[in-house]
């Protein structure tokens, strides 16, 4: 998120607002995540989430975490409002929200439609699901992967760089931990649960480019 | 590399979103390169040098020297 | 703001005159490249027009060649007017 580096200002007035912030964008994000994950559930009429296994637990997590992010990314590329209260910066211009809108919504796009893809994922496999499940997934991430593309298309030098780097290094981690993973599973020590899979590639690809994201203070 | 993109940049009276419209980047862009966490391309170091009227050696300083020949 | 003037596009590379001045040193690539620490393919894909160069490398050419980086570099690029 284009949080500009602020400086570290006097603790009282600055730490309040920024953890009423916090708390407002988890609030939003939290109703909002929550919502998808058991709209995903209902939808298929599944059960609670009592019988969930480890891996549909994390898919599920991830499914509210995107869809918080996501879901506060596009709301605020369609209000100023939401985005000022977001981004406060000394050097902050009142033009800026206008070129930033348009990223954030693509950005927002892209995380919701991985939220929707985990949604899924999550879901325990029921004859016949298939044929809706499927397709929902493949859509997910065609929408992902267009998302993706309008960002590139509209990002300058240093976003361009950074997003380099990030993917840079998810693949370096991916292609590490795959690699230590499949004979460990060839030898029986570990399983290779499909569903283990695409969560860690996931992560690997989220973590290292969120953590360069915020080392170039964006 | 040391740089007077900051000084110079307000000096003219810009905002940072205003050097960032005139040479077609994002204001984070000018803000990183201001505080020493982007290294800026060559083209954009020399829109920034000219539209601030200097030499990009002025902007940017580099300490390297050329080895003296024998 | 997401035009064809901006940096977004690397189809622009800048022209450079990088190879006149080498030759009027009577450098190879490779002696160039010596001098600039940088490998013999970075000062031939610099001069074929193939890539960019830093900002550094580009002030150290310059530097080294005694000449400003706006004469080794050429951007055609002009100052937009104030929409």
């Amino acid at each position: 998120m284009s949080e500009s580096s602020t400086m570290d200002g006097p603790g009282g007035p600055d730490r309040r607002r920024r953890l009423a912030r916090l708390a407002y964008g988890a609030f939003v994000g939290g109703v909002m995540g929550f919502t998808l994950t058991a709209l995903a559930l209902q939808w298929l009429g599944t059960a609670a989430p009592a019988t969930l296994t480890l891996f549909q637990g994390i898919a599920l997590i991830i499914t509210a975490a995107t869809g918080a992010i996501g879901g506060i990314m596009v709301a605020m590329s369609f209000s100023r409002r939401l985005y000022n209260i977001e981004n406060q910066s000394d050097e902050s211009d009142p033009e800026e929200y206008g070129d930033a809108a348009p990223l954030l919504r693509f950005a927002g796009t892209g995380l919701l439609a991985t939220a929707v893809q985990f949604a899924a994922l999550a879901l325990p496999p029921e004859r016949g699901a298939g044929d809706i499940v499927l397709p929902l997934i493949m859509a997910a991430l065609l929408v992902q992967l267009w998302a993706n593309w309008q960002l590139w298309q509209r990002s300058d030098e240093l976003r361009r760089a950074v997003t380099l780097e990030g993917a840079a290094i998810a693949l370096a981690a991916i292609i590490l931990i795959i690699s230590l993973w499949a004979p460990l599973a060839i030898y029986g020590h570990v399983g290779f649960d499909p569903l283990a899979v695409v969560i860690v590639i996931t992560l690997a690809n989220l973590v290292p480019s969120l953590w360069i994201t915020h080392r170039r203070g964006l | 590399m040391q740089n007077q993109l900051k000084a110079l940049r307000v000096a003219k009276g810009w905002s940072q979103g205003e050097l960032a419209r005139r040479t077609g980047v994002t204001r984070q862009t000018i803000n990183a390169v201001e505080g020493d966490k982007y290294d800026p391309s060559l083209p954009l170091a020399m829109r920034c040098a000219r539209l601030l009227g200097v030499p990009v050696e002025t902007l940017f300083t580099d300490i390297w020297e050329p080895e003296e020949e024998g | 703001m997401f035009v064809s003037d901006s940096l977004t596009h690397r189809d622009q590379r800048l022209q450079n005159r990088l190879k006149e001045h080498r030759l009027a040193r009577g450098w190879s690539q490779g002696q160039l490249a010596e001098e600039l620490d940088v490998t013999r393919q970075t000062i031939n894909a610099v001069e074929t027009d193939r890539y960019d160069p830093s900002l550094p490398l580009a002030l150290r050419a310059a530097k080294l060649f005694g000449v400003p980086v706006e004469a080794l570099f050429l951007d055609d690029w002009m100052p937009k007017e104030r929409r």
